[in-house]
């Protein structure tokens, strides 16, 4: 595993790649949801805070979070949930989900942020720790991780 | 880069219109995202339409720019309000937010009903049937084997899938909106044979008799299922009646995000185990025990007993014969003063239970039968300031404690009218 160092820190990066599915590239702190999100009742929709009962990140903000997913749970509507807090000014900077399904294929479509999906043989949510920094490239699939220590 | 057919690519370049252009442009986008090849024509769908409370998010009273960002996701205002949806697609709305007549029950203002009424007036014109219930296939909303279908309400869509052998993938309301004007989704997920096989085995060892049997299962079954995962139900039971199956399928789909279920030797694709499995076997296969339906209980009903002032039975929506079930339970029966009683089904089968004598039986007891909506789908008004909750749907005790700070209850029609009549929860 590479490292690096920043601030005096020496830290550990890893890269791993998927399908680019939204263009683009995002960078930001991870929020990882090894159980996803539910759609009804997961996100509240004006401050992005995560309001499902017993969920990880209960009371996190997915804003400007480097979203890391399984797929999607839940609701039909779930991309709405997701369009609706965009609409209100908060959205993630970009996905990582390891399956795509159509529930987070169309929430790709409505947020438009940078989306790498569908990892070979890795399951991002495990190679990923809440509190990384992680690099989305949409272009090219690759998902660059800078381990936080 | 996905396969377009001559009329697709017609419908591309603006040829019926730019509603139409847009909305196609939208399911391209979306076939790209999934790496599907080509779309398929879709011939029903139902919709999220009205007052819905995420439009309240744009300020505006102009609907065709309220549809447009929040449906069709662009700031251009395309003109909705003149436009129909697509001539092949047969469109019904699905749930709203508010009783069909009666917004003061449900806590909601005048303004807000009146508003939700021109919205739908909108979708009326726009070729869209009115219908406001999550089960359509009671009204006769019936996709068969191979006709490809969008849905808003993801009870319908493991319905739909498992039971009659339709295909449709859970898009979300944008996208069966953008399917529902321009005739098309992508040709990818459930709408292709491959991947409707069973991945993995639920062997059924707890009780499974009753609807809320069945209800509960549903739940566990989405609590264990892998991401992704296709279950395939069997054991030694009796295959669930309508109300139980219909109750199975809406909380399987909210404790995980599968649409599809097969019940071994009942539904349509799963007459077999090879057959369900596509001859490829599961690749998992979990028990579902006493314990695990004991662990679902407790997570889905508060431990406590205690006062109950809102009851509320009907996820998904009932038919009339659960309608005649409450009737029967209550006749002769009064309940508590100060608890509201509400039973949720479509107002086609309310008007039924009116001529049929059971609204009757229901309103002298002391409670409503209320339509083309839910608690979930109110929201926080519906509970006024309820101190105990009481439902029979899992679905709705599930995603209702994210709405109230009020003790929820979990159990059958007859334990929740039993609650009705008391005021009390006793464990």
């Amino acid at each position: 595993m590479p490292l690096f160092l920043e601030g005096g820190i020496v830290k550990m990066k890893t890269v791993i790649k998927g399908r680019g599915a939204i263009a683009g590239v995002a960078e930001g702190e991870a929020l990882v949801c090894p159980d996803s999100i539910q759609g009804w009742a997961g996100v509240d929709e004006i401050t992005g805070v995560i309001i499902e009962k017993g969920h990880i990140e209960e009371g996190t903000s997915i804003d400007g979070r480097i979203l890391v997913i399984p797929s999607s749970k839940g609701s039909n509507c779930w991309s709405g949930h997701f369009n609706s807090a965009m609409i209100n000014g908060v959205k993630p900077a970009g996905w990582v989900v390891r399956q795509i399904d159509s529930r987070v294929g169309v929430a790709a479509v409505v947020v438009g942020s940078p989306m790498v999906v569908d990892f070979p043989g890795i399951d991002p949510c495990r190679a990923i720790k809440t509190g990384d920094w992680v690099k989305v490239n949409g272009d090219t699939g690759e998902v660059e991780i800078s381990h936080k220590t | 880069m996905v396969k377009l057919t001559d009329t697709e690519k017609n419908i591309l370049r603006g040829d019926q219109g730019r509603l139409q252009q847009k909305a196609l442009e939208n399911i391209v986008r979306y076939a790209e995202v999934l790496g599907a090849e080509e779309l398929c024509k879709v011939t029903k769908a139902t919709l999220g339409l009205g007052a819905q409370p995420y439009l309240d998010h744009i300020r505006s009273d102009n609907y065709d720019q309220i549809f447009s960002r929040v449906y069709m996701c662009t700031d251009e205002v395309l003109d909705v309000s003149h436009n129909k949806f697509s001539a092949s697609c047969f469109c019904m709305t699905c749930t709203e937010n508010c009783d069909a007549e009666d917004y003061a029950e449900v806590g909601l203002s005048k303004e807000y009903f009146d508003k939700n009424s021109s919205f739908l007036e909108i979708a009326r014109a726009a070729g869209v049937s009115m219908a406001s219930t999550c089960a359509p296939y009671l009204l006769g909303w019936l996709p068969l084997k191979g006709e490809h279908f969008v849905t808003t309400e993801s009870s319908n869509a493991m319905f739909c899938n498992s039971l009659l052998g339709a295909c449709g993938n859970p898009d979300g309301v944008e996208a069966a909106a953008w399917s529902a004007i321009c005739g098309r989704t992508p040709k990818w997920g459930l709408h292709c044979a491959e991947n409707r096989y069973a991945t993995h085995e639920f062997k059924i060892e707890c009780s499974a008799q009753s609807a809320i049997d069945w209800d509960v299962i549903g739940y566990t079954i989405g609590r264990i299922l892998p991401t992704g995962g296709i279950p395939v139900i069997t054991g030694h039971f009796a295959y669930p009646n309508i109300a139980a199956v219909k109750q199975l399928f809406a909380s399987i789909a909210t404790t995980s995000g599968a649409v599809m279920c097969h019940i071994l030797g009942m539904t349509p694709e799963g007459q077999t185990l090879d057959m369900a499995t596509g001859g490829r076997g599961v690749e998992g296969t979990f028990n579902i025990t006493a314990d695990d339906y004991a662990e679902s209980l407790v997570m889905l009903c508060d431990g406590t007993q205690g006062a109950v002032d809102y009851v509320s039975l009907g996820c998904p929506h009932y038919t009339l014969e659960e309608i005649q079930d409450v009737a029967n339970y209550l006749a002769d029966k009064k309940i508590k003063d100060g608890v509201r009683f509400h039973v949720w089904t479509a107002y086609p089968l309310k008007e039924m239970a009116r001529v049929s004598g059971y609204l009757t039986i229901i309103e002298k007891a002391g409670g409503r039968i209320m339509t083309s909506s839910c608690p979930i789908m109110v929201g926080e008004s519906i509970m006024k300031n309820s101190k105990g909750v009481a439902l029979d749907g899992a679905k709705q005790a599930h995603y209702i404690r994210s709405m109230t700070d009020a003790a929820v209850y979990y159990g059958d029609k007859y334990r929740c009218i039993d609650a009705a009549l008391s005021g009390r929860w006793d464990s």
